[in-house]
């Protein structure tokens, strides 16, 4: 079984990332200088790896190659731009109900799935020299996420 | 005459019909835009309809939670004038954190539907009954465990909290003020009686005060006989969905007038 990443964001601006920037500037967190967002699947495949990958990026229900980018890394989001340091914090709901995964598995026959994780990653830039751990799990707790039904995770 | 300003974010839908309800009842009504200059002291109510304010951007509600204008409103409610959240609205208050209100931090969230059918958006006509004492502005031309006929038409409507000890405080507090329920009135927590798979059945919850409620289901349009789907005679007679706004109105009357 391998484990693999893939991260779906937008070609075009992102209107939910740029409401959400501006509503954090609205908010005082003026030490955000940067916020992208990408939707995360996180997969175990059984068989070979790079079959997988063609096959999963050409499914149009997790990308649309006319308006998505995607990646099979997080290493990107990692690396700051503009000397920039980037934290990136994953956003997940408690209760996976795997809608997703019995649509690819069934209804398209990507039976070498055995687990499926989702979520939206939020990718924050801060400049260097300051907390920015801790300003970046005030904006999550604050905006980006609802304790009550969802968790988050930095990676 | 009571003054209530129907408060409108960026892709709002139900403006028009609530402000017409409040109409209907003897109230004076206007649509007040997320950015107008107006002076929101002057109302004497306010109401948050449904749709998907900015597009329900992030989570539903969170976005118009923050907009300033909330604060305004917030510092209104906290004087007592009533303060009503439809749907949309309804997210918007439970985000703020005014609904339930207990402490100062979100306690409660409106979650993604759990529906056996579909995920994301549903519609579908649903029965509620008032299972709160007439304490809250909003109920109290209501019998105990009258039952209303509304619609629900949302994706993320489900009331949820991760304190379990929650509803025990709002049950004993008679926060919690309308139920989801058969047409006899018996409450059942399964799919499709309880349209979203929302904890205890709750259709709407007020603060401790009683002047701010937010509800999922849309009374505004289930209000005249014509409105409401299933019914045989469709004239222009009223149902007690509209109890909800001369509630509201009698309310006013009473605490803030």
């Amino acid at each position: 079984m391998t484990m693999m990443l893939m991260l779906v964001g937008l070609k075009v601006p992102d209107n939910v990332a740029i409401t959400a920037f501006n509503t954090l500037k609205r908010m005082k967190f003026y030490q955000l200088k940067g916020l992208e967002r990408a939707n995360y699947y996180k997969f175990d495949v059984r068989g070979n790896v790079d079959d997988f990958r063609k096959k999963i990026s050409n499914v149009d229900i997790l990308v649309n190659t006319n308006k998505n980018k995607f990646s099979f890394s997080i290493e990107g989001n990692k690396e700051g731009k503009n000397n920039y340091k980037n934290i990136n914090i994953l956003i997940q709901d408690n209760d996976n109900r795997g809608g997703l995964l019995s649509t690819l598995r069934e209804r398209l026959g990507f039976d070498e799935i055995k687990k499926l994780e989702s979520g939206i990653l939020w990718t924050m830039s801060f400049e260097k020299g300051i907390d920015a751990k801790k300003i970046a799990l005030e904006i999550t707790k604050s905006l980006l996420m609802n304790d009550n039904y969802q968790k988050y995770k930095i990676i | 005459m009571q003054k209530i300003a129907v408060l409108y974010f960026p892709g709002n839908n139900c403006e028009e019909e609530t402000r017409d309800r409040c109409i209907d009842v003897g109230m004076d009504a206007k649509i007040i835009r997320w950015n107008s200059k107006e002076n929101l002291n002057s109302f004497d109510g306010y109401i948050i309809p449904g749709g998907f304010s900015y597009e329900d951007r992030v989570r539903a509600g969170i976005i118009a939670a923050k907009e300033n204008i909330m604060g305004k409103v917030i510092e209104e409610s906290r004087n007592g004038k009533p303060l009503l959240g439809i749907c949309n609205g309804a997210q918007v208050l439970v985000e703020t954190g005014m609904i339930p209100g207990l402490k100062n931090e979100v306690e409660m969230a409106l979650a993604p539907n759990v529906n056996p059918l579909v995920s994301g958006y549903y519609d579908a006509w649903v029965y509620i009954k008032n299972i709160n004492s007439n304490k809250c502005a909003f109920n109290n031309y209501y019998e105990k465990n009258e039952i209303i006929k509304v619609p629900v038409a949302h994706g993320e409507g489900r009331f949820m909290t991760k304190d379990k000890n929650l509803i025990k405080k709002l049950e004993k507090n008679k926060q919690i003020v309308f139920q989801y329920c058969d047409e006899r009135g018996k409450v059942l927590n399964k799919f499709p009686i309880n349209p979203n798979g929302a904890v205890h059945s709750i259709a709407a919850i007020s603060n401790k005060e009683g002047n701010v409620m937010a509800m999922m289901p849309h009374p505004e349009r289930a209000s005249y006989n014509w409105q409401v789907s299933g019914s045989i005679i469709k004239n222009n007679e009223r149902t007690n969905a509209i109890k909800i706004f001369e509630s509201m109105k009698k309310y006013i009357e009473e605490k803030i007038k």
